[in-house]
């Protein structure tokens, strides 16, 4: 028999070692490249960042008993092993410490590590106990693989989890190889056979009837697998099993579900005793801006809205609201405003921790900058100093002036926050008070000391919102020299001051 | 005066005779021909305060000041007014030239926030003038105030009702009705001596 002839029947044609299809191509036409990172030991790390100082473990219930979900070094030692019940477990180290599983904890951490992923990526999937980054988006800009998983590899060092990195061009295979701890970079789906060819039955994620069943047909490793017949398979392990195989070869494209961080910062910081002293809260909350910037610049947001957050030993917490008249992360800025409110408002009571909250964000918008505008420049500055004049003042007292196209005059204006829109000068023809009264004033029924310096001007109309006026304007010089803007209400006969020629 | 003397201060332009100096046009033009021809620098003193005096509001403060507010917005300038008595109509405003989106009013809740706010905009190169009707105020405050003008160049206008003593305004103007509109009498002002009264029309 030929050597060609043997191998032949082994040719399986579903898993042919020449991958005929190129695995899902995205809408730029290169192939997608995915990374996982496993966290091994998240369930202990999430709960103590000091994971090997002492022997303990984390357990989890399954099937109605405690059982070790993982343990420390020094454990592990002693011999307790992930999978083991919490008696034998005892019984191998009297010393042992426990506690519960926190799923949450766990979340929360991998949330975290989620969204400092989003820097290498900008599609990163949570998966249980792992992230799966695409990065074949990425490779270009960080230099390549091997400069993106230095620093990627770098970046984790600084955090308290242990990591496997594994990269390969379906997500599936890219979880498999991270999580057998095998540090493999596999870029061609043609080579990805071959890699996982060499892993045994037991780490794939099949249930335990499964893993009996293929212990029984005598496999051994999944290379042992690509050799059989795929009716066969479908037959024996379910059409789940060969669709799970087809993903990990990159057969079949696979979707994810991309992480999208809500953006939502905080961050505390703790003096060592409380405090009342405005310098060191200022300082503590120093410390913690700069983190909110970054958290910003990252996601290209910017805000208006920031809270501080006091906690007192022993009184209620109390807070300090910020708000800014137009988006913000400048630091300084931010800084500045907190320090006019400290200064203004006086603590209930001393400090002991305090937090920095931010939850309202929107896309920062950076338009492009000129090389000589001092105008734009000098504008900043005018916004920033409309925001100190708001922090102190309180936001009803910063306003603006605006023109309403409306014929009675208590309604042709408003205040306004901010000059929005400005409406433009319809062509007015009468003379109007640059003063007007909060409330017309009213003078009685006849005017004393009062000459009429004008014609009558009549002003009526607005039974349609109810507010309907029927008025007869002079304008008219009192005893003093005021020039007063007068009306005669038709509706009731008596005499009103509105308005004054200032 | 000896005739040899008033003949070589004739005949010599380079002596300076303090008095009749000619007008340099530094200020901000009033917009009253009157007043700028009284006026050291033939306008409103750039970087300086100056104090208005009137019993009564509603004999045209503001018309005195309108032309120069609208020029100082057309040129992108803004304005500010500080706890205005009466509410700015904006009506009159805009016929008036002012830009209503660079006019911002402010309204401290707080009367001891009125100076501050005053001495926060002032200090802006992008204000072209201050109002603010701050009630009473201390000496000490106004030199704050007159200080902090000199610093962003800009005008800044108290309104007060009385007036005692002296001041640090660079100007200090008393308001009077006049029959046709509005006597300004300067009672006080950089290089000038002794008070001078003008009429200002207004229909």
């Amino acid at each position: 028999m030929s050597k060609s002839a043997a191998a032949a029947p082994l040719q399986h044609p579903l898993f042919p070692s020449q991958s005929p299809r190129v695995s899902a191509p995205s809408a730029t036409g290169r192939s997608s490249l995915w990374m996982s990172l496993f966290f091994p030991r998240l369930s202990l790390e999430a709960l103590d960042a000091d994971v090997d100082a002492r022997p303990w473990a984390v357990i989890d219930e399954a099937h109605g008993k405690q059982i070790v979900h993982a343990a420390s070094q020094p454990a592990r030692k002693m011999g307790v092993g992930t999978g083991m019940a919490l008696t034998a477990a005892y019984a191998l180290c009297p010393e042992l410490e426990t506690e519960q599983r926190d799923h949450s904890a766990e979340q929360a951490c991998l949330t975290d590590l989620a969204d400092g992923a989003m820097q290498y990526s900008s599609m990163v999937s949570l998966e249980p106990q792992a992230l799966l980054l695409e990065i074949g988006a990425s490779l270009k800009l960080f230099g390549g693989l091997q400069a993106l998983c230095a620093r990627v590899k770098g970046d984790l060092r600084q955090q308290p989890y242990r990591v496997e990195i594994a990269v390969a061009p379906s997500p599936q295979a890219a979880l498999l190889l991270a999580r057998c701890g095998m540090q493999a970079y596999i870029t061609e789906s043609a080579a990805l056979r071959a890699e996982l060819g060499k892993l045994p039955l037991a780490v794939l994620p099949v249930s335990e009837k499964q893993a009996s069943l293929l212990g029984k047909m005598g496999l051994r490793e999944l290379r042992d697998l690509w050799r059989l017949p795929r009716e066969g398979l479908i037959k024996r392990l379910g059409l789940a099993f060969i669709d799970y195989l087809d993903r990990l070869l990159c057969n079949k494209p696979e979707l994810r579900l991309s992480h999208k961080s809500a953006p939502n910062f905080s961050a505390s910081w703790s003096f060592p005793r409380e405090t009342e002293n405005v310098t060191f809260i200022l300082y503590g909350i120093e410390q913690l801006l700069p983190g909110l910037v970054n958290f910003m610049r990252l996601r290209e947001l910017a805000l208006n809205r920031l809270q501080v957050i006091f906690y007192h030993p022993d009184k209620e917490t109390s807070r300090l609201e910020l708000g800014t008249r137009q988006l913000c992360r400048d630091e300084t800025h931010l800084s500045t405003l907190i320090r006019e409110r400290l200064n203004q408002e006086k603590l209930s009571a001393p400090v002991l921790e305090l937090a920095l909250l931010a939850a309202e964000f929107h896309p920062a918008v950076i338009g492009n900058q000129a090389l000589f505008a001092p105008g734009d420049e000098q504008d900043t500055d005018w916004q920033q100093v409309l925001d100190q004049l708001q922090t102190r003042l309180g936001e009803e007292a910063v306003c603006h002036l605006q023109l309403r196209d409306e014929h009675r005059p208590e309604y042709a204006w408003a205040y306004t926050p901010s000059h929005h829109a400005e409406s433009k000068s319809h062509g007015l023809l009468k003379r109007r008070p640059l003063w007007l009264l909060s409330q017309p004033q009213r003078l009685g029924s006849t005017l004393k000391g009062i000459k009429l310096t004008s014609e009558t001007e009549r002003i009526e109309g607005g039974w349609w919102d109810g507010f309907d006026i029927r008025r007869d304007y002079y304008r008219a010089r009192d005893h003093n020299g005021r020039r007063l803007w007068l009306f005669r209400n038709l509706q009731d006969g008596e005499w009103y001051l509105q308005g004054l020629f200032g | 005066m000896k005739a040899s003397l008033k003949k070589l201060l004739n005949n010599n332009q380079l002596i300076w005779r303090g008095e009749r100096c000619t007008p340099v046009r530094l200020g901000m033009p009033t917009g009253h021909a009157a007043l700028d021809a009284i006026l050291p620098e033939a306008g409103w003193l750039r970087g300086a305060l100056i104090e208005v005096i009137s019993p009564q509001w509603g004999i045209g403060e503001i018309e005195l000041f309108l032309p120069a507010m609208a020029a100082a917005t057309q040129a992108n300038k803004q304005l500010a007014w500080i706890a205005p008595p009466y509410i700015p109509y904006p009506p009159a405003l805009v016929s008036g030239g002012i830009s209503l989106r660079h006019l911002l009013v402010l309204r401290p809740p707080r009367h001891q926030d009125i100076p501050w706010a005053m001495e926060t905009v002032l200090r802006q190169r992008r204000c072209a003038m201050v109002l603010a009707w701050p009630g009473r105020l201390i000496s000490k405050t106004v030199r704050r105030l007159q200080l902090a003008a000199e610093a962003g160049g800009g005008v800044g206008v108290l309104f007060r009702s009385e007036h005692r003593g002296s001041s640090f305004a660079a100007t200090r103007l008393l308001l009077t009705p006049g029959t046709t509109g509005l006597q300004v009498t300067i009672l006080k002002s950089r290089a000038t001596r002794g008070r001078k009264t003008v009429a200002i029309a207004l229909d």
